[in-house]
Formats: C-alpha cells, structure tokens, sequence
C-alpha cells in the first residue's frame, strides 16, 4: 500500500517541486544552503526529538562575517537536552575545521534579562571556525524534549530564508497508533511520502531548489511568503484546548493584594469600558514584558499573583493576570491564541499557529467591543489592524474555539479632512478643520483621554504651524469620531522669489505617514504589506485675498483597478481654490501590482503633485 | 558593533561602581536607612529621574599582592513606579575566571515602613547574555520584585578580582591583578540619575605610591593613616543626573570622575604589555601561518604592497567573533596559530594574527592598546577597549594598523580613531600616545555631474561620484555588510532622496568587495518635473547642489544636531572631511537666471565652507567646498564648525529662479 502510494504521489511531488524551482541564480546571494533536513520524532513515552542537520556554502564576506558565523540554540534544560552531533567546516581548499569546545559556550538567552523565573533558559552559542568564502558549514543538532513538555508533537517548518536552498527535507516519525494532521501553505499541494518502519510511521516532505526570499520592506513575514508546512499529531481543537485551559484556569487566581488592586481600581472607575481600561493600562506599565517564544517553556502560565510579585511575565503570565482582573471586576473575559502567520490550517490543531496571547473582553450591551486586550500595549483605537485576517484560539471557550476575524478593509479605515482655509493680505491662513475619522484611523481612546491634544495633534498635519481653538467632538464613538477646530491665530505662508510655496497636507494616518518603501525602483520579489487599508479623503477650500492669484497648481489625477485607487482634482472658481484629492489603498500589493501601485503613489504625493504657487497679482 | 578589546568588560565595570559602592554602614540601623530615605526626597525633588542613588559606598582593601577585597553597599530609592520596575532584578556581572561576586545583604525598605529581608537562596548566579565575545562571563542576580514608589532597595555586596588576570595556581591568584602588585580603579562620580552620596575608599599598603587625579569636576578627598595601610577617602554628595549633549565627546572625558592607580607610569604598563605577549608567544610563526604569508605576499613588489596585502587579509577573512583561550584570556593575545585556524578573534587576537604574519614576512611588529570612545587621561589606571598592531619602519617609528577596523576599508589605520590616544606594547617601552589628525583630503566625497532643464521642468543629467578613505568606506558598508540581493536599493535610495519621480537610465559602480581603487559611482538619470514651472519662471535646486548620497550613513555630518546654540562639551563627527560637489546646468532656451541662492563663505581652523552658483552663457555652474578639518572638536570650536555645516544645507535647500527673457523653447 505505501509503495503504491509513493508511486501515486511521485509525480504529484515531482510536479509540485517544480513550481518552487528557482531561476537557479546564486548571483545575488551570499549563501546557499546545499542541504537542510529536519527530523521530528514522538516517542511512545510522549518524548519529542528535533534533530537538524544542514550544509551550507559561505559565497560571500558578508555571509561569514554578518549573518552566518553563529548558529544560536536556544532551550530549556529544565526539559530538554541539546546535543551536538556535528560542527565541521571544510574550507574552499577542502580541510576540515572541528569547532573546538572553547566554541560552545552557553548563555543566558538576552530575552531573559531582568526576569528571574526564566533564569534557568540557556542559549547556546556555536561559534563556527574556519570560515571563508566558499567554505561550507556541515551542523547537525537534536533537541530532545522530555515527556509532557508538550503533550503532542506540534511543528512548523519554513522552507526558505535569505539564502536559497537547493534541499529541503522534513521527516515527521511518530508511533503507528498516532496520526499526523498536516497542511502546507504558500505551494501547491504537497503530500508526505508515507512509511511505516518499527512501529513507526514515517512522513517525509522534500523540496527542493527554493529561491533565497529578500528582505524587502514592508514585506510580510518569510513564514507568510516561502512554502510553509504544519504538523500535529493532536486529534481535535477541542484536545489542543484543554491543556491550556488547565494552564489558564489554575494561573488566573488572584491574592489579596491583587483583589484590593481592583477593588480600589473599581471604587475610582464609573462604567465598565473606563474600568476595563484602568485594569489593562495597570497590567501593561506594572509588570514588564518577557519576550519568551511561549513553546521554550511547554506553554506554562505562571500564577497571576506570582507575576505581579515580580513585576515581570511572559505575554501569557500578564494574560492571566490581566484576565484574573477583568474577571474580579465582574467583567467577562477569556484568554485568546492569535495566529503567528497569515495563512491558518484549520485542519491542524497545533499551538505552534499561534503566537500573542490577548485577552478578550466583552462589556455589557450598549457598550463597545468585544476588546482583545494586547497585555502588552495599550492602543489607541478600538480597532487592532495588527490582528485583521487573523485567526484566534479560544481555549476557554465552550462555544466555537477557532475564529478568524475580518481582513483589514480600506472603508472601514477612512479618514476625511474638510478643510477651509483663507489667506489674509498679510499672507496669514485662518480657518477651519473637521475630521471625520473611522476604524483604525479614529483614536478613540486618545480622544476620550484628551480631546484637546489629540485632536490639535492631527489638525496640525492639516495646517503645519497652527495653534486650535473650539476643539469639539460632534461625534465621539468607538467607531467613528468628528472632531473640528478652529486656528487660533494666523499661520504665515512664506513669501521667497516674489512666489508664496503652499504644499497640500496629507490626511492625518494616510499612506504619506506610512513610510511606504517607494525608493526601491525595482520589481518586488515578495509582495508589500501596508500596516493598514486605508481610505483618505481631503477637501480643501481656499480663498485668496484680490491681491493675490494662483501661479501653479498640481495636476489632476485619476488612477483606478489597481489594489488602490487616487484622485485628485483642483478647481479655481474666482479666488477660491478647491482641492478635492481621495485615496484608496489596500493592505496588500502584489508583486507584479508594485511597480503600478508605486507610481500611483509617487503621483499622490511628489513634490509637484502637492505644490501649489502663489503670485502677486498684477 | 564596535570591536573593542574585552569591550563589555571594560564598560561594565564602571557601570557596575556606579551602581554598587561599599561600607560602612552598620547593618541594623535601619532607623538611620529610613531617615536617609526620607530626606532623599520624591518625585518633585528629582524631575525627570525615576529613582534616586540615596548613597553609593566603595570600599577597596587593597592587599601588597595587588588583590582587591571589596566591599560596596548601595540603597536606591524608587521615584516612580517606572523607577520601581527597573529595580525588579539587580545583577552584577563578573569574568569567573579572575574575578568573584558575592551578595551579602539585599532588603526592601517600603514606604510604610517594613522591612522585607530577600533570601539569598533565591539569589542566581548565571552564565551572562552575550554576543560577539564569549569568554565565559557571568552574572549574579537579586530578584527583588515588585518595587513601588516611595520603596527602596539595599544590596550589599562583596567582590574581589579584577576583570582580567593571568590566572596563577594559589587560591586567591586568580584574582590579582594583571600587574602583580598593582591596583588602579576609575571611579566615576557622575551618573545618569540622582545621587544624593557617593564616596570610595581605597585602604592601600603604605608601601605602595598612589597617584590619583580627580578630572572634570570636584570631589571632598581625605588620607589617613590606618595601621600599616594609608586610607584614602573621595566623596561627593548631591551629585545631579548628567545631561550630556548630541555629539559629544565621551562622558567619561567631561563627567567627574577619580583615577587612582599605583602603577608609576605608562612605560611600565607598556613593557609589561609587550612582556606579556611576548612570555606567552602569542606572535610565534607556525609552517601554515608562514605558508600563508608566503602565498598572499608572492606577487608583491615592495615592502609596502606585503604590508597592505597582509593587513586586509587579516581585516577581510578574520572575522569579528571572540571565543575564550581560558587561562590568560584578557591582556593576552590568542597565538597567531590559534586565530589563523579559527579564523575569528577579537580586536585584539586580530591584531595579533597581524603581529604574527608581519614578522612572517620579516617585519618588526608589536601589539598597542586603545581607547575608541574616550580620552585615556594620564593617571595610569587601565582605559583601554581596543588593541591595534604596530610596523616598525625603517626610521624607527612605528605605523598604527588596525585589522578590526578596516575590514573592507581602503586604509589601513582607520583614520574613524583619529585624536586617540594609544599606548604601544613595545621592548624599549613608550609613553602615552595621539594618533594624528588625518587631513580632510584623504576622505574625499567628490561628485561632479552635468544636467540640462527643460523648459517643461524635466530634469535629464549625469553624475560621477568618487569617494576615497573614510568617505569611500562608507559607501562600501552599505553593500559588504547587507543581504547581496538588496544591494540595488542604496542606488535607489540615493536617486530617491533627490527626487522621488527620479528614474535611473544608466548605472556603473565599482566592486565594493575590491579594494584596489577607490569607489566610483555613475549615475544618469532623467527626473520628470522637477521644477517648478510658471509661465515665465522656472524654479529649481541642480541634482548635484542636493548632494547625492547625503544620507545618515555616508555624510552623518548633515544629520548631526546644528540646533544647539552652544556646546558646554567638546563634540565629535566621524571622522574628518572633504566634500567637493560640481555641476553645469544648461538652462532651457529662452531662460536666463534671475535669483540663486548665495552663502558667504565660512572659513576657520576647524570646517570651513565655500559654495555657489556662476552663469555661463545659457548655462549654470555650481560648485560647492566643504571641510572638516578632524573627528574630535573643542566645544570653542562649534560656531565654526556649525557655520560650515549649515553653509552647505542652506546650499542643498536653495532654489534657483529662471525667468523667461524670450518666449522659451519647449
């Protein structure tokens, strides 16, 4: 039967790993990867192994002196055990180098600085001699987790990097009484070649000549671009929750400090969202965050108590405490998972999709949300476009536990400026701005917190220079906020060469503040991610005084059917000039869409497309 | 990063008796802590701070061996919560191999008055975060916890060793000092918080000659006779958080601070430097090392060649990675067999694998330590982070290299260490010594273009960039050291920053992995309405007035902070220069120039600037001169230097204005 099946699936395999084949090309690269194969084994007592091997050619300095002179492996040697088989060069005239003991040398990981509970977490740092150009590196390793660590093989395998492999290979072993779930992503279907040996059931995926993937700005994770394979051997969601409810249950409990915390946090705050509030800012300045990939401690949760005393925890220890919290405030709260990567296998229940931890929050009715409370940060919006298209796990949840939530949306996230200016005799400009903001691009919580600030703080984009006055919030919800002011005082235009320069603002949170990478005249290889959809929209009025006419105006303008569209329009009816620019942009630009989506933006926002030349009138 | 010799050693070690001082406060008299702890104040006391140093106490007993017992007690005040959680967790670092730290007390003392005592079992001892040189250094840690505001925090601790030794076999000889017999400290009674006493005291055998030297500030001094020891006594008290400035020099060059030291004078630290290395053979020439040399020098003609090709060998194929030699690691340099066979040291095994393949190839070479950073003052307690080879010439000197600083770097003495001072590891011995200014014209950033307008605004020209020594090696980091595929995107940015519609039409570049000539850029391009365009006026800045590639990297000079009206402390750029910027502009027909930007010259001993336009017929010269005559500045230099500076932004930002004198020619 396997035999048939790898005759079946070899032409499939075959097809497939054509697709990833690269352009061949080393020339741009500085390593190449000859080899790399990774070898996860469960052992029938729940034991796990992580054996990798590769081999790597150095092709240029950079690649020994910059990226590829360590290897650094982290553990916990509370569980598991590092063992190296291999580290041997052999340099370009062939000679082998053996790293000598002096170049193994194990550290504190830097992450755990300052955070006494993760003092026992070890880095270990190989140092690989020999090196030169044309030299390849040969390392090999296992990490052996002990049983319970995890309570079922989980894995996660990128095939890619900044340097091309020529192959790749994962073998996953597990006992013939188990399964493995399975899903591969960013690649055509690609099945496992399936063996059976001493109990065991062998899985093996192959690739074979991956392109190296550039750094490119704005660029999405590597993860979410190159072939991407996950794998668990655990059953159900159901199953992968309730460990981890254990964990969260047993973890959010609270002492009698912490419940005097909340008793004075809720004696100060009126209503729960202002509550809910208090409670998150609390967790967030009162202990400081651990960076710990939470799978280095087998997904522990340290009691919430605990945390608090030491003033520092993990994004899961301030999870518990921030949920015990919520929860002693008679909020209603529960823990959530959020997808480290775009792409989601449902069909894989494995902890290793997931990454943040948040907490979420749902308030009484007429209240808004439901809030997914980051215990790292506090935002200023209601909305986190961070976790738009993400997917979230819900351990606790008795209802469904997987959910992915909406993708960013270009409409929801809308800012309009409506700007009327007027230009004295003295070349002052006076008037007045509204804003009307939404999605992520309405700082709420900014708002509530100090209306004045927040809202002078946007309008100065609008009109650089200027000082408001009669700040007021026409509409203030956690949706959508208006906001308008006044100039308090007459903001001057510079007069040089006879000619006044007016350059048209960008909208307050619109594509000119998101430092898009537009310098990079060649073809993406990967495509742009923008931190947010957006849709801007500026219409501006102003009025001349007799004295003065218009010298230049920007060009109108009209792109449309990209991933994005812009217009501009500018109308002089007597001495009032009209400005009516909007903009649409998506969060996510294609390679082959870059080089149009570049030059639609470098007409949105060049020099000449903003500058606007005032004269004398004669 | 920069390499530096033992460099995380020698900036923990004054952070660590910034942090930590010792006695003599009598455990238990809390009543005292408490009153101390009060009249330490609280947030309106110490604006900006989160937290207050309430005292800071040394004490170093120092025996005839040069041993060191010591002991330091410091108690720090939480202002704030924020101040609180940088309290969470103390730790001390130390080298295990010459050094030891021990935690006596650590207590909470809390605003409403308890005392909590924190368990020494809890206390961990750990292998220290590292990166670049791993040579088995360590922490210990207190985990205090939660700390609010209003709370303070007692630690005392004992310490003995020095950073580095030469370990002997006898139970304490690990950790006497390198110099056997000899104790030197840097005290620095500066910090960047509140504190309201700091004192030292060192307990010295009244056999031994101390020389000590309070610099840049004034500190309460005292000697007394205790037994057969001489006590010396320094405190300060109400010592305000130093504010430094953008730019400027080193802290440690303008902060207070105490050297104390009973080593005579640098001879003797040089002799015993050169000893060191020599007792050890660190320079001994093994066959492959002689095989090697021997190889990379065949083809060379003069001795100048081997010398150059010897030293970016080193530079370029021994990278920047520490790894430990054990016993003697520190002031000893790993053999020249040990890092030709890994390929990789620091600072100072790099200088040594140079030391070695000169004497290879028959020079006369030794090793020399510095300071990249600061000022060594001349009190000889030890200031160095950096170790470079030395070439004796024919006449008896010696030639400065400096392998870790010029991997990929036209020179061979990195002129970035320029005014820095130096002491060789020579058999004669030698003083304290500066390297010398290194004339701006050995950095040149030259461009030199040609353009010509159209009468619809389009920009459509060339230019030629060449960059020698300092200027030439930062262009070439932009490419050795990132991602190969990502090497167009510096082209881009620079035609980017000119003008974002800015498109290439042709480029050629010199290999920035060859050494063999200085880096050359041309670049031609065409830039669709680049100028304002009015009926009869055209407005414009010439491609090569904005000063192509004047980004952080290659001109940091432009991106330091001019806004200061005035410096109270020295300042430093990276090294000095010369940049000389060229075009001719021919002017769209029908169009002569009515107005373009004009700037006095800046002259002076320190920077000086010429630049501006002259009109040919139907066309527009620009040329534009500026010098920085060196890396480190006096603060009396700054008008000058500022002057120069902002002559050539205002330049860059400068707007020339055409008028049409005939109906102009599309």
């Amino acid at each position: 039967m396997n035999t048939l099946k790898k005759l079946l699936l070899a032409p499939l395999f075959l097809f497939c790993a054509s697709l990833c084949l690269s352009h061949g090309a080393t020339e741009d690269a500085d390593a190449v990867y000859l080899e790399v194969k990774d070898i996860y084994t469960l052992g029938e007592d729940g034991a796990l192994s992580h054996r990798h091997a590769h081999k790597v050619r150095l092709l240029t300095h950079c690649a020994f002196s910059r990226l590829l002179g360590e290897s650094f492996l982290v553990y916990n040697p509370a569980f598991q055990e590092l063992e190296i088989h291999e580290c041997r060069t052999f340099m370009a005239d062939g000679t082998a180098v053996d790293s000598t003991p002096n170049a193994f040398n194990e550290v504190l990981p830097g992450f755990c600085r300052q955070a006494p509970a993760f003092n026992g977490l070890r880095e270990m740092v190989v140092t690989h001699l020999g090196l030169e150009c044309g030299a390849v590196i040969c390392f090999d390793y296992e990490i052996r987790s002990a049983p319970g660590f995890f309570p079922f093989l989980m894995g996660e395998e990128v095939f890619g990097g900044t340097s091309p492999i020529e192959k790749k290979t994962v073998v996953v072993r597990v006992p013939e009484t188990k399964a493995v779930q399975s899903a591969v992503f960013n690649h055509a279907p690609l099945p496992s070649f399936q063996g059976k040996e001493d109990g065991y059931t062998t899985y093996t995926w192959i690739f074979k000549n991956l392109p190296l993937v550039p750094g490119e700005g704005m660029a999405d994770d590597i993860a979410d671009v190159a072939p991407r394979l996950v794998f668990s051997t655990c059953p159900s969601w159901l199953e992968a929750a309730r460990p981890l409810k254990k964990r969260f249950d047993a973890a959010a409990v609270l002492d009698e400090a912490l419940v005097e915390k909340v008793a004075s946090l809720k004696k100060k705050e009126a209503d729960p969202l202002s509550l809910m509030r208090a409670i998150h800012g609390f967790v967030v300045s009162d202990v400081a965050g651990v960076s710990i990939d939470p799978s280095l401690i087998g997904y522990a949760v340290r009691p919430a108590a605990a945390t608090y005393r030491s003033s520092s925890g993990t994004a899961d220890d301030k999870a518990a405490l921030l949920l015990a919290m919520l929860r002693e405030s008679g909020l209603t709260a529960e823990p959530v998972l959020v997808s480290q990567h775009r792409g989601f296998a449902s069909g894989v229940p494995s902890w290793l999709q997931f990454r943040g931890c948040r907490v979420l929050c749902t308030l009484e009715a007429g209240c808004p949300g439901p809030f997914l409370l980051d215990p790292g940060k506090v935002g200023q919006t209601v909305h986190d476009e961070g976790l738009a298209g993400r997917t979230i796990f819900k351990p606790c949840s008795l209802g469904r536990q997987v959910v992915t939530l909406a993708p960013s949306c270009g409409q929801a996230n809308k800012v309009k400026a409506k700007v009327d200016l007027v230009l004295d005799i003295k070349k002052g400009l006076t008037g007045t701005v509204r804003l009307d903001l939404s999605g992520a691009l309405n700082p709420y919580f900014r708002l509530v917190d100090g209306l004045e600030s927040a809202a002078a703080e946007r309008m100065r984009k609008l009109v650089p220079g200027a000082e408001f006055q009669n700040l007021r919030a026409l509409v203030l919800s956690a949706e959508r906020s208006v906001i308008t002011g006044t100039i308090k005082a007459p903001v001057p235009l510079a007069e040089k060469h006879g000619l006044i320069e007016y350059t048209l603002p960008g909208c307050p949170g619109g594509v000119m503040e998101m430092g898009i990478p537009l310098a990079s005249r060649h073809e993406r290889r990967t495509p742009l991610r923008l931190p947010r959809a957006v849709t801007e929209e500026l219409d501006l009025t102003l009025t001349l005084p007799d004295s003065v006419v218009v010298a230049s105006m920007p060009e109108a303008m009209e792109v449309t059917g990209l991933p994005g569209e812009a217009a501009a329009a500018l109308t002089l009816d007597g001495n009032v000039l009209r400005v009516k620019r909007s903009l649409t942009l998506d969060t996510l630009v294609a390679p082959d869409d870059f080089g149009m989506v570049r030059r639609m933006l470098i007409e949105w926002s060049a020099p000449d497309a903003l500058r606007l030349v005032l004269k004398p009138a004669k | 990063m920069t390499p530096k010799l033992k460099r995380s050693y020698r900036l923990l070690l004054p952070i660590l008796l910034l942090l930590f001082s010792a006695p003599d406060l009598t455990a238990g008299d809390d009543n005292e802590i408490r009153r101390l702890i009060r009249e330490a104040g609280d947030k309106s006391d110490h604006p900006g701070s989160s937290r207050v140093l309430v005292f800071d106490r040394t004490v170093a007993d120092v025996q005839e061996s040069g041993l060191t017992y010591v002991d330091q007690e410091q108690l720090t005040k939480a202002l704030t919560r924020s101040g609180g959680l940088g309290l969470r967790a103390v730790a001390f670092s130390y080298d295990p191999q010459s050094a030891l730290v021990q935690i006596k007390e650590a207590r909470i003392y809390r605003k409403n008055g308890t005392i909590e005592e924190i368990s020494l079992e809890h206390v961990c001892d750990y292998p220290q975060p590292a990166r670049a040189i791993y040579w088995g250094m360590r922490e210990v840690m207190v985990p205090v916890g939660r700390i609010d505001a209003g709370d303070a925090v007692y630690i005392k601790i004992f310490r003995k060793g020095f950073t580095y030794a030469l370990l002997g076999d006898e139970e304490d000889d690990r950790y006497i000092p390198p110099m056997r017999g000899h104790y030197y400290d840097i005290v620095p009674f500066w910090s960047s918080v509140p504190v309201k006493e700091k004192s030292y005291t060192a307990l010295v055998p009244a056999s031994k000659t101390i020389q000590y030297e309070v610099y840049n500030g004034e500190v309460t001094s005292s000697v007394h006779r205790k037994g057969d020891k001489i006590e010396y006594r320094w405190s300060k008290k109400d010592i305000k958080p130093f504010k430094g400035e953008p730019n400027s020099v080193g802290a440690s060059d303008v902060a207070p601070k105490l050297l104390v030291s009973t080593s005579p004078d640098w001879i003797a630290k040089s002799l015993w430097f050169h000893g060191v290395n020599e007792d050890y053979g660190s320079f001994a020439v093994t066959p492959d090392v002689q095989a090697k040399v021997d190889e990379l020098t065949a083809d060379c003609r003069t001795d100048e060649e081997k010398v150059h090709v010897l030293t970016h060998w080193v530079a370029n194929e021994i990278r920047y990675s520490g790894i430990t030699m054990g016993k003697g690691e520190g002031f000893t340099l790993h053999t020249g067999e040990m890092t030709f066979r890994d390929r990789c040291g620091v600072c100072k095994d790099k200088a040594g694998m140079l030391v070695t393949m000169l004497r290879a190839a028959g020079f006369e070479s030794y090793p020399a330590m510095t300071m990249a950073g600061s000022r060594i003052d001349y009190i000889p307690a030890d200031q160095f982070n950096h170790c470079v080879t030395l070439l004796k010439r024919g006449e008896g000197d010696y030639q400065l290299l400096d392998p870790t600083w010029v991997p990929f770097v036209r020179e061979l003495w990195s002129s970035a260490e320029q005014q820095q001072n130096y002491l060789m590891g020579v058999p004669e011995g030698a003083d304290l010594m500066e390297t010398p200014i290194s004339p701006p014209e050995n950095h040149y950033y030259r461009v030199k273009g040609k353009s010509r307008l159209y009468r619809c605004g389009t920009l459509k020209g060339e230019f030629t960039l060449t960059a020698e020594g300092q200027s030439d090696a930062r262009i070439r980091r932009a490419f050795v050291r990132g991602h190969k595929a990502l090497w167009s995107g510096y082209f881009d940015r620079m035609i980017h920053a000119i003008s974002p519609r800015a498109e290439i039409d042709k480029l050629e570049y010199t290999d920035p992995y060859d050494l063999s000539s200085h880096i050359t850029i041309r670049l031609a391009y065409t830039i669709p309405r680049y100028a304002t365009v009015l009926d009869d006026t055209i407005l414009f800045t010439p491609c090569v007035a904005r000063f192509p590639g004047s980004d952080a990297g290659t001109s940091y000079f432009l991106h330091m902070n001019t806004s200061l009206e005035k410096r109270r402390h020295g300042f430093r750029t990276r090294c000095s220069r010369l940049v000389e910027l060229d075009e001719t502009v021919i002017l769209p027909e029908g169009f002569s120039v009515k107005e373009f930007p004009e700037q006095e010259p800046v002259a002076g001993s320190a920077a000086s600037f010429e630049g501006g336009y002259k009109t040919n017929d139907g066309s527009l010269g620009y040329s534009a001169r500026l010098v920085l005559e060196k890396r480190v500045y006096e603060a009396s230099d700054y008008d000058n230097f500022r002057a120069a500076v902002r002559g050539i932004k205002k330049m860059m930002n400068g707007t020339v204005v055409l008028t049409a004198d005939r109906k102009g020619e599309k």
